[in-house]
């Protein structure tokens, strides 16, 4: 799989959400973003992306794992099978591993990792 | 087989030898005097025979004198001359004698001259001289006639006497007279007629007949022919005229003269009798006597009855006797063998009160002491079990046992409390129909056969409460008391929620502290990215510190989740094939930077060989990664810092070895203990949290591992990593059991390129 510029970055922390916008877009990505889950569902179906990557530890009640679970089970959204890649700062727990094991296709612990790094993440989707 | 009681064989052996003997002498008196009271029954009867013979003969004797006396006197024999004179003697003889019915005076030619009867008065004469008693006195020389008996219209037996009146020769004495003297012939002109006389037998036969023998014995006479002449019974007398059948009247016809002894016989009324006879001798008659036997043992019988009423008494008595003494010697055995009962019952407080100081009351004593040892070694066990239950009942632990077969045989409060049950409820029931016990999402399944720990066992309790337990299975052999298993059940669910909380808090504290280094980091990329920027060496350089710091705190906050999953027993592996060769070389290389600027000397020996491993990488590199930073930052700038990789058959190692400040032997001991610090910590100035070792060693220990130190101060340290060769059946299953796609890690980051 060649080619994935459709990135949807659901993120509440404007900071971080500035940071990894600068960092994508300087890369040429296609971009859209959210800032809470409702905010996500709402766009995702029209954006149709290639790579999720959701923030757990969202404002509003429902949590990045909710949404997680809604785009991966309602098609809908026509993201059954796309890449979604989990963002946190939370340390493992159960609910992020099962989360991990069943429905995400990457973890990323965003202090570990420095932005341009999103680009690794992403093109490591493009090759086996 | 009837089975007897004590009491009953005693009994029946006490009347055997009381009663047997008394029943012998009984039987033996009995015969002995049956035996005697025959030869006293004979003798009496013989007398009597004897005696009414004897009278019968000396009757008629008496009568046939009486006649011959009063014919020879002047009036009778002168009777052709007057008989007036005749007839006046005649009335005298009448009167005279009672028994005499009639007297006739017939002359020679058996005319009838007087005929006079007892009241006096004159019958009518007859011509007599056809009739038998004429005919015989007159035959030849005369003699005297006696008829048999018979009997008038009033059945009055009498009998006939006829005398001929003849002139005696020579004198007589009046004691035997007889016309019938041997010698002397008469001629027929010698005899001038015949007195004829009935003699009544009513008197004798009386008298004959009214003699008794015993209760119901008695007498009768037979003729020479066997014909009845008299009987006490007048019925039957007239109605059996001959009883030549009867065997003791045969006997007499047969052989008159003999019969004195008494024989048993049949009676003519075909009775059992003791009988005799014994002739009359004038007459030819027989007097026969008869006693019934059963009269004569009568008496006999009689005493047999008292005989046997006493022996009856005597038996009651002796019954009676037994009975107390056997009851007397077998209460005790039977009050021993009712208090046994009553403690085979669980009665174990009777006691057996038998007042005897015989060997039974021993026995009972005896008996006595043993319920008592066996009551205090009960108590004694009871006391012991109740403390134990005490015990059993009061520790926080659930605890139950049980049998081969699964089920219950003891469970405590603490157990029964978990299923919302009280002990005495689940005891006996299956284990699995109240403990459904769940790990990890399936049903808890323990080896049963070995005693292990096992965390993280979910019960839920009737009232949907999850409890959080550790259960400790406990596996006994071969146990007296049948206990096969023993489940020790842990309630972690309170620790539970607070490592609940603890690591909700960590994980908090984690995402607040990584937040604002990811921003941090986040801006120092974008500025150290960004080709447009104008930066300065000396600013560009104090950025790359930020950096190099921010990276550090960001590891050490890696440090404490991860001491965090390791305390709660969560760190899991993510295995897979790792050449373990490469990695370590990789590693090395990495560090050959941060060496160089300390001075020290990095190197690395090893096989061209992978290596291959079973691990997690990220967590494996971490372990020897963390070694090799330490190494550099002990080792002064001009050391060395040597890493081998080394091959063996029990696995492979791999030594990092440092010529360093070395570590004294007190603090190896703690060197991979949590936050311990070698070389007085903080104040040594060297970096490091105290976490590095205590993680590397818990990752290297998942892994099948472990990592050991050998170190001497002022020389140097050597680490030794030794793992084990991959297991490929357990490499194989991995790669079966796990989600197809493959992972791609790096620190911070992983992902798994999958189809959908």
């Amino acid at each position: 799989m060649a080619g994935l510029q459709k990135i949807f970055l659901v993120e509440d922390n404007a900071q971080i959400l500035e940071i990894y916008t600068s960092t994508l877009n300087k890369f040429g990505y296609q971009l859209m973003t959210a800032t809470t889950v409702d905010d996500a569902l709402a766009k995702v179906a029209a954006f149709q992306p290639d790579i999720i990557f959701l923030d757990i530890m969202l404002p509003g009640g429902r949590s990045g794992l909710d949404a997680l679970k809604i785009l991966r089970t309602d098609p809908a959204y026509g993201c059954t099978t796309k890449k979604i890649v989990l963002l946190t700062n939370l340390g493992l727990n159960d609910k992020l591993q099962k989360a991990w094991d069943e429905y995400a296709d990457g973890y990323v612990v965003k202090a570990e990792i420095v932005p341009h790094e999103l680009i690794d993440i992403i093109r490591s989707f493009e090759t086996n | 087989m009837i089975r007897l009681k004590v009491s009953q064989r005693v009994l029946l052996l006490l009347l055997a030898t009381s009663l047997v003997p008394l029943a012998a002498v009984g039987l033996t008196w009995f015969r002995l005097s049956e035996s005697s009271l025959k030869d006293s029954a004979a003798s009496e009867q013989t007398i009597l025979t004897s005696n009414a013979a004897s009278s019968v003969n000396q009757f008629v004797a008496d009568k046939i004198n009486l006649l011959i006396i009063h014919s020879q006197t002047v009036s009778i024999r002168g009777y052709q001359a007057n008989l007036a004179n005749a007839s006046a003697d005649i009335q005298s003889l009448i009167k005279q004698d009672a028994d005499i019915k009639n007297v006739a005076l017939a002359d020679q030619d058996g005319m009838e001259r007087l005929s006079i009867s007892q009241n006096g008065a004159s019958a009518t004469l007859a011509n007599v001289s056809q009739s038998n008693a004429f005919r015989v006195a007159t035959f030849l020389a005369g003699k005297e006639y006696i008829s048999p008996v018979s009997y008038d219209n009033s059945h009055q037996p009498y009998i006939t006497i006829a005398v001929p009146l003849v002139t005696y020769d020579s004198s007589q004495t009046s004691s035997n007279l007889s016309t019938d003297e041997s010698g002397v012939i008469r001629s027929a002109g010698a005899i001038k007629g015949v007195l004829i006389t009935q003699i009544s037998l009513a008197s004798l036969w009386r008298s004959v007949l009214s003699e008794h023998l015993g209760a119901n014995g008695y007498a009768y006479v037979v003729d020479g022919q066997g014909n009845l002449i008299a009987y006490p019974d007048m019925a039957f007398l007239l109605a059996h005229r001959s009883l030549s059948t009867v065997p003791a009247v045969a006997a007499f016809i047969a052989d008159p003269g003999a019969g004195a002894h008494p024989v048993a016989t049949t009676s003519e009324k075909g009775v059992a009798v003791l009988s005799s006879y014994q002739q009359v001798p004038a007459t030819g008659w027989g007097v026969v006597a008869e006693e019934p036997t059963g009269t004569i043992y009568a008496s006999a019988n009689r005493i047999a009855n008292i005989g046997f009423i006493l022996f009856g008494a005597m038996a009651a008595v002796v019954v009676a006797a037994s009975y107390s003494f056997s009851r007397r010697f077998t209460r005790p055995l039977e009050q021993l063998a009712a208090g046994a009962r009553l403690i085979s019952g669980g009665q174990l407080d009777a006691h057996i009160d038998v007042q005897q100081h015989s060997e039974i009351g021993t026995l009972a004593d005896t008996f006595n002491a043993m319920t008592a040892n066996i009551s205090s070694l009960i108590r004694r066990s009871q006391a012991d079990s109740s403390k134990l239950n005490v015990i059993l009942n009061n520790v926080g632990e659930g605890v139950v046992a049980t049998d081969k077969t699964g089920t219950i045989v003891v469970a405590n409060v603490a157990a029964a409390v978990l299923v919302g049950n009280l002990p005495k409820s689940i005891i006996g029931k299956p284990l699995t129909a109240h403990f459904g016990w769940t790990k990890g999402g399936q049903p808890f399944e323990p080896t049963l056969t070995k005693t292990s720990l096992y965390h993280n066992v979910t019960l839920i309790s009737p009232n949907q409460r999850a409890h959080f337990l550790d259960v400790l299975v406990n596996h006994i052999e071969n146990d007296p008391m049948g206990i096969s298993t023993i489940f020790t059940m842990i309630d972690k669910t309170n620790e539970r929620e607070l490592e609940s909380m603890k690591t909700d808090f960590v994980s908090m504290a984690a995402h607040e502290l990584r937040t604002p280094m990811t921003t941090i980091r986040g801006y120092l990329d974008l500025i150290l990215q960004d080709k447009d920027a104008d930066l300065t060496n000396e600013t560009k350089d104090h950025l790359l510190r930020i950096q190099a710091n921010s990276r550090q705190l960001v590891g050490l906050i890696n440090n404490l989740l991860s001491v965090s999953r390791i305390e709660r027993g969560e760190l899991t592996l993510h295995l897979d094939k790792v050449g373990w060769a490469q990695t370590v070389r990789q590693v090395v290389n990495d560090q050959l930077f941060m060496a160089k600027a300390k001075s020290v000397t990095l190197s690395y020996s090893g096989p061209v060989e992978p290596l291959y491993i079973l691990a997690d990488e990220i967590a494996i590199t971490e372990v020897i990664n963390n070694l090799v930073t330490n190494a550099i930052n002990y080792t002064d700038g001009g050391g060395r810092v040597t890493v081998t990789v080394r091959d063996t058959p029990d696995g492979i190692l791999t030594f990092v070895q440092d010529n360093g400040m070395g570590i004294s032997t007190n603090d190896q001991a703690h060197l991979f203990t949590k936050f311990y610090r070698a070389n007085g910590g903080l104040a040594s100035g060297k970096p490091g949290t105290g976490l590095g070792l205590y993680i590397s060693q818990a990752i290297a220990r998942l892994h099948g591992g472990s990592i050991s130190v050998a170190s001497e101060e002022h020389k140097g340290s050597t680490f030794t990593i030794s793992l084990p060769h991959i297991d490929l059946d357990h490499y194989n299953q991995i790669r079966r059991t796990a989600a197809p796609g493959i992972l791609k890690g790096k620190h911070g980051w992983v992902t798994k390129n999958i189809s959908r």
